[in-house]
């Protein structure tokens, strides 16, 4: 039985930095080779691949602009929420798997650069809120049923760091008892 | 009749259509007008004319109409697909609610209500007219919408008859339709505008056809008449009982009818005497109209002129409820509403006129007119049968009397004409010298303003606005806005601060600066080294009589402490644009004078150009003006250009000519490219290129962007930053031919311009000429690619050559030995023993003995610096390459004086110092600019993997010098070679010094330096060429042997 | 039934998957690929490196045991840290790339050291466990460690408490104190590839490429170790 939470949020958000996205540099750099790979060569304005964690590097000196990756725009998230509400007893629908961490990340140091920051955020946690009741809707129905192996899509890292404790304790109870009796 | 009567201006809205009307609540009088910003804004007539904002939105609005039933609001025609309305609350007038009425297809273009607040009908660019009950504002059940679609093109304008059952409305396709309101039908089709367009931007001159009903048992529809050939400017004026042309209102006589401009709108007066319409060079033309049982009289009764302001697109009338008089109000399309308070007008009345030819009366006849006047009653008659509906009246012949269909039908009207059949019409004497048409010059286009290239919007520095773009290139952006708080509202000035914010996109270069601007600077240009502004001061303030224009200009490099410097223009001049190149700074002001300056403030030079200007650009030591010389054409803006240098801080003429733009199109941005060839882009996206030599230049079109970049719908708008060398280094893959590319910006979704906040990314792209027959799109033909090789290296560059070894290779595999012949003539000696190689090895001895001869007769010339294709090393090609291109002219087959060259060359290189790092001054930002090399390359970390791993595994890409071949060469470089050795230890090092580590000496150069010191050992006597040809021939060795 | 855990129906034995009509077409539309291949020989370039020792982390933290040691990943992220600190050290750089690649060293080095830390968590949580089995998966370093791990323990013990303990409780047995992982615990795994043929609970179950499931650790530990799937 496992008590601590074995990964903590820092560490995911140290995965969700791997991304890769784009943005407006403001000086200007020839081709640099990182252990992720070659960036660059960065030219003012023009927009170039960086990852998360160097682009916010940048940010924090000012020395460039994110561009927001093109799955947190309104229209997009609009979409995605009306999927989700549209279907309330249904599977989760595909969606960035670090999406809750990049999304806190960039809003957080980047809002300037985000268009309709205020309406991203709501809808963020609106998307939550919905996979969030479904995942848990159907955690009850198989802690109830009591199965032992069971197949998920499209869930993403930080909902699976919220629902794990409870829902692997509760299996591995349920299993331990019935295999006792 | 010619001086203005007192009237207000008011600056209320961004540059584009709108409308404005006059709102009467409570006893209190409102002028509301809506523009292409988005907002509502309110003028409280009875108060402090101060507008207020009613609403604030996004998309564009066309139209409002009021409506005081049920409860006081406006309606108002948007953009967005969609009919909204608001309530006015009086107390607030900010806080309202805003419901949507109904909603189209596409933007909706008018909106109208009929008197008797019953209903409302709205119009839009899908074609459809919507009827809807005024009921409906408040309900929200369903309520029944008629549509009418009998249009087939988008519907312009709507107005309804006093009583409301008559509704006429124009639509682009050309036609004025009049439709019952109770039986939505419709009554009658008058052909009205000619051609048919499509949409509201593309109507002819921008026209706005309007619509206005008379309130009379008899109601008068007044279209203002676009712009066809054979016509001057007129509003005609159709009876709506049996439909027919009454009359054709002109402006002025028909000789100077054209200074008054195409007519965009008209208006009746509430009490239908008047008629007011605003034309296109912001002159509102008053006719009154007076009816009595007989006939309709109309006479010109003022002009009112605004030529400043722009076109006028919408005219209201109102009366005030204060003091009873008429108002007028003119909305322009710059964003400025005109009003009079108190008009003075007096009504022309029959019998006033009668026995009397006035002046003013011919001024407002046609020729033909005349025909049919009578001695005793020198009005217009009602006449179908002399004055064509279609054609111009010009064409009618006098008639001796009238022919009996006429009177027949003449009958049928309600107003009888004045002759009766035996009255004889006694022709004025005059008229015979009228019977020849006058000869009317070819309309022509509007005068383009002047504009500062990579800037926007050009007048739009208003209250309404935020920001404004000064200019947006290359060097980074600078933005001219109101500073919050620093409203100052004194009773007789009113101040506005203005920041002037600069920021760079490489922070590398400057910091970003915040400038207090108490001149409300209109122009200026960056670059790297400076900040140019100029502007004339406060524009909404009541003009000052001692206001002159200044110039401010800031250095970012100043090492003598003095970091500005200001230059006021003599009185009366206005700077109109700027351009700054390198040491030197050139001011155009609107008195046609051209001034040089120099960066530190010495002025030097004045040119005084022969027209007015309109736009200007340098770099460099390169200078372009364009300036209108002549008058404008029908199809063309027929400007000219003056293409100078600046040397020793003194304008030289380099060429002159008419500027080449598409046809009906404007300027939209001039620059240079890197080797300072002046470039010009027009609105329809057509870039194109000049090739400056001796006698002038010649134009090439190098890239249309309507068909590069997807956008249709913004080519014309879209913002270029400036054309750079391609800092985007190649991979090894691309082949690619241009070491140049465009930069630029396209305006945001929705809007015209590209939007600030966040700052729009960069796109880029390369120029495309327009070849025929490209096979696929994307993939530059070798034609093209020939093109673009001599366009950026020049023809002696072994780029071009290559390419050129190219087009020789397809023509002789496809069999066109002529063809190859020919572009074989055009390479240079060794590269002609090639293609004589290439052509033995395909077997074509013909073609192989003509190029032989060739290469004869220009045998002698053998040049010092052949080239060796020793593909295997780069750095000989590399070095040589480099020789080749010092020696080459930079823009081909140019012959230019020799101290000119000497000139460019040196720009050259400071050009490629652009993004490099500039002399330490305090005011640079603390940090060391970045280098463009980073010393840890991809070798390094690979070169870390394999050792880690044991070298057991092989990586998989691994290619750090990739060589340099193609197979066209390959085979051929045992032939024909001849090895001249190039000083190569000077190669070396400025290799050497750029890369840092390297763990294995993998090149050539690396090799022979470290046996170097062997071979000088071993071989004491001979010379270093000669030590150097055994090297290779020993590394030749070597690499086989490890491959 | 419906919702977003594809419950397996006992009777049929098959997977009901009720996916989404276009999910794989939108996954590929939003590029979620995890691994933003940037060359075509994945594991031998420096990235495939840094990868494959991130799963291992990841699959080190969830993993009831202690899982075979990746030394490979380990020595060579090590040298390429010890080879750019060198270099970097050495050589003018502009400031901005020394701070770039110094981010980049941290983060490794971040990695490196959770993994080893969570390995290390666990030998000395499982020290008498270990002694026994998987002493294979520990690397050369770790046995020697959880050797004097466990001498020291002892002596701790015989030191402070059993010395003094009455001569018939003076021995600690060593199997009744033992702390044992968990093998029956839940686990969520993703497949790398297709596989078939897992068993649980006697029923063959096939896993889809790039399917999320959940089930007990003893179940999969052997697909784990072969490195068809990966625990998240």
């Amino acid at each position: 039985m496992s008590d601590s939470p074995k990964i903590t949020p820092a560490d995911l958000d140290y995965l969700a930095m791997n991304e890769v996205i784009f943005i407006l540099p403001g000086f200007s750099l020839g081709r640099i080779t990182l252990i992720l790979g070659d960036f660059g060569p960065f030219v003012p304005s023009i927009a170039t691949k960086a990852p998360l964690w160097f682009a916010l590097y940048l940010k924090e000196r000012k020395l460039c602009q994110i561009q927001v990756p093109s799955w947190l725009t309104c229209e997009w998230l609009e979409t995605k929420r009306n999927e989700e509400r549209s279907d309330p007893d249904g599977p989760l629908h595909p969606i960035h798997l670090h999406y809750m961490e990049i999304s806190s990340i960039l809003l957080n140091h980047a809002s300037d650069d985000i268009p309709q920051a205020e309406e991203i955020r709501t809808l963020i946690k609106d998307i939550w809120d919905m996979r969030m009741s479904k995942l848990r809707r159907s955690i009850s129905i198989m802690i109830k049923e009591q199965h032992v192996h069971a197949q998920v899509k499209n869930i993403s890292y930080m909902e699976l760091f919220c629902i794990r404790p409870h829902l692997c304790n509760s299996l591995f109870l349920i299993d331990h008892i019935q295999k006792a009796s | 009749m010619d001086t203005n009567p007192p009237y207000e201006e008011f600056v209320t809205h961004s540059e584009g259509f709108g409308g404005c009307i006059f709102f009467s609540l409570l006893g209190r009088d409102y002028l509301l007008s809506c523009g292409s910003d988005g907002d509502i804004r309110l003028l409280d007539l009875s108060g402090e004319k101060e507008p207020i904002d009613l609403y604030i939105g996004s998309s564009h609005l066309y139209q409002l109409a009021c409506v005081s039933e049920p409860t006081a609001g406006v309606l108002f025609a948007c953009e967005d697909n969609s009919l909204y309305w608001i309530n006015l609350n009086l107390n607030d007038f900010s806080k309202h609610t805003r419901k949507i009425i109904t909603r189209f297809a596409s933007a909706v273009y008018c909106v109208t209500t009929d008197s008797s607040g019953r209903w409302i009908a709205a119009g839009a660019a899908d074609f459809t007219i919507k009827l809807i009950p005024a009921s409906a504002i408040l309900t929200t059940n369903q309520y029944t919408c008629h549509v009418l679609d009998t249009h087939s093109a988008p519907v312009l304008s709507l107005s309804f008859s006093s009583d409301g059952l008559i509704l006429c409305s124009t639509s682009c396709d050309g036609h004025l339709i009049v439709w019952c309101t109770n039986s939505r039908t419709v009554k009658h089709k008058i052909s009205v505008l000619s051609p048919k367009v499509s949409d509201l931007s593309l109507s002819s001159s921008r026209l706005v056809a309007a619509l206005s009903c008379m309130t009379a048992d008899i109601c008068f529809m007044a279209t203002p008449q676009s712009f066809s050939e054979e016509e001057c400017p007129s509003v005609p004026v159709y009876s709506s009982l049996d439909y027919h042309l009454i009359d054709r209102l002109v402006s002025n006589s028909t000789t100077d009818s054209r200074s008054s401009g195409t007519f965009h709108c008209c208006a009746w007066s509430p009490d239908s005497l008047y008629l007011a319409a605003g034309t296109a060079l912001g002159h509102i033309i008053i006719w009154s109209c007076s009816v009595d049982d007989t006939r309709v009289i109309f006479k010109r009764v003022s002009i009112l002129r605004h030529t400043l302001r722009g076109d006028i697109i919408s005219v209201a009338w109102g009366v005030s409820n204060i003091t009873g008089k008429l108002m007028l109000a003119a909305f322009t399309k710059s964003g400025y509403l005109i009003l009079y308070e108190s008009l003075e007008l007096t009504p022309c009345t029959i019998q006033a006129n009668a026995n009397q030819l006035d002046d003013s009366l011919l001024d407002g006849l046609q020729a033909a007119d005349l025909f049919d006047s009578q001695e005793s009653h020198s009005n217009i008659q009602v006449n179908g049968s002399n004055i064509n509906m279609e054609e111009s009246s010009l064409d009618s012949k006098p008639q001796t009397s009238p022919t009996k269909t006429d009177r027949k039908a003449a009958k049928k009207r309600k107003f009888v004409p004045e002759w009766e059949e035996d009255i004889a019409i006694i022709e004025p004497e005059y008229s015979q010298s009228c019977s020849e048409p006058v000869i009317q010059p070819e309309p022509s286009l509007l005068r383009q303003e002047s504009f500062q290239p990579s800037s926007w919007p050009p007048f739009s520095q208003i209250t309404g606005s935020e920001h404004v773009c000064l200019c947006y290139n290359l060097v980074g952006v600078v933005i001219s806005h109101k500073a919050p708080g620093a409203f100052e509202a004194e009773s007789e000035n009113k101040h506005f601060n203005f920041l002037i914010e600069v920021e760079f996109h490489d922070r590398g270069v400057h910091h970003p600066l915040q400038l207090i601007d108490p001149h409300w600077f209109s122009v200026g240009v960056l670059t790297d080294e400076l900040l140019v502004l100029g502007g004339s001061g406060n524009r909404n303030v009541k003009k000052q009589p001692k206001d002159q224009c200044l110039i401010q200009v800031h250095r970012f490099n100043a090492w003598d402490g003095s970091k500005e410097w200001n230059a006021q223009l003599p009185e009366g001049e206005n700077a109109l644009c700027l351009a700054a190149g390198r040491d030197w700074i050139a001011v155009v002001s609107d008195s046609l004078i051209l001034r040089l300056f120099g960066t530190e403030g010495t002025q030097f030079d004045l040119l005084k150009m022969p027209g007015y200007p309109v736009s200007t650009a340098g770099r460099g030591s390169r200078l372009i003006l364009v300036y209108h010389q002549n008058c404008t054409l029908k199809d063309s803006q027929n400007m000219s250009y003056y293409l100078l240098a600046v040397s020793g801080m003194k304008l030289v003429l380099l060429a002159e000519g008419t500027l080449v733009i598409s046809l009906n199109s404007e300027l939209r941005w001039i620059g240079f490219t890197s080797a300072e060839s002046p470039v010009i882009l027009d609105s329809l996206g057509h870039l194109e290129v000049g090739r400056v030599n001796s006698r002038g230049v010649i134009w090439a079109p190098m890239l249309d962007f309507s068909k590069t970049v997807r956008k249709k719908r913004n080519t014309h708008k879209l913002v270029i930053l400036g054309i750079t060398p391609c800092l985007v280094e190649p991979t090894e893959d691309e082949e690619s031919v241009c070491n140049e590319e465009i930069r630029y910006i396209v305006p945001s979704h929705g809007s015209h311009y590209p939007s600030l906040y966040p700052r729009p990314s960069v796109q880029v792209v390369t120029y495309n000429p327009p070849f025929c027959s490209v096979a696929t799109s994307g993939v530059l033909s070798l034609e093209q690619r020939y093109f673009l090789s001599t366009f950026c290296y020049g023809q002696v560059a072994k780029q071009s050559q290559e390419e050129l070894m190219r087009l020789f290779a397809l023509a002789a595999r496809s069999g066109s030995f002529q063809r190859a012949l020919e572009v074989g003539a055009l390479l240079n000696q060794q590269y002609k023993q090639l293609a004589i190689t290439y052509s033995s090895r395909l077997q074509l001895s013909m073609l192989g003995q003509k190029m032989n001869s060739l290469l004869d007769a220009g045998r002698v010339e053998i040049t010092d610096t052949a080239v060796t294709i020793d593909s295997e090393d780069p750095s000989f090609a590399i070095s040589q390459a480099e020789h080749e291109l010092k020696d080459s002219p930079l823009v081909p087959g140019e012959e230019i004086a020799p101290f000119l060259s000497a000139i460019r060359t040196n720009s050259t290189n400071r050009d490629s110092n652009l993004f490099s790092s500039a002399p330490a001054n305090p005011f640079k930002n603390q940090k060391a600019p970045f280098s463009r090399a980073s010393s840890i390359d991809n070798s390094f970390i690979k070169s870390v993997i394999q050792k880690s791993l044991g070298g057991k595994h092989t990586l998989s890409n691994v290619t750090d010098n990739k060589q340099q071949t193609s197979d066209l060469f390959s085979k051929q470089s045992k032939l024909g070679e001849t090895r001249h050795p190039v000083k190569q230890t000077e190669a070396n090092k400025s290799f050497n010094s750029v890369e840092s580590s390297k763990p294995k000496p993998n090149t050539f150069k690396d090799w022979l330096e470290q046996t170097m010191p062997q071979l000088e050992a071993d071989n004491p006597t001979l010379k270093k060429t000669e030590l150097i040809q055994i090297a290779t021939k020993k590394w030749r060795e070597e690499k086989r042997e490890i491959s | 039934m419906a919702g977003p855990f594809i419950l397996r129906d006992e009777q049929t034995g098959k997977s009901l998957s009720q996916s989404p009509p276009s999910a794989e077409s939108k996954l590929k539309e939003l590029d979620l690929d995890e691994e933003p291949i940037q060359t075509a020989d994945d594991t031998l370039t420096a990235y495939g490196m840094y990868q494959g020792l991130v799963k291992a982390w990841r699959n080190e933290l969830f993993a009831p045991d202690v899982l075979s040691y990746k030394g490979d990943y380990v020595e060579c992220m090590l040298e390429v840290v010890k080879a750019m600190e060198d270099s970097l050290r050495g050589s003018e750089v502009p400031e901005i790339v020394r701070s770039l690649h110094q981010l980049e060293l941290e983060r490794v080095r971040y990695v490196l050291s959770a993994y080893l830390r969570k390995r290390l968590e666990k030998i000395e949580k499982y020290a008498d466990y270990n002694t026994v089995e998987d002493i294979d998966n520990l690397s050369g370093e770790e046995r020697i460690f959880i050797r004097e791990y466990i001498e020291n323990m002892d002596r701790l013990f015989e030191n402070v408490a059993l010395r003094h303990m009455p001569p018939m409780v003076r021995n600690l047995d060593k199997d009744k104190a033992k702390v044992t992982p968990n093998l029956d615990e839940f686990v969520f795994i993703r497949a790398n590839e297709d596989v078939g043929g897992v068993m649980i609970d006697d029923e063959a179950v096939n896993f889809d490429k790039n399917s999320i499931h959940i089930l007990r650790y003893s179940e999969v530990k052997s697909v784990i170790e072969k490195g068809r799937v990966d625990l998240i």
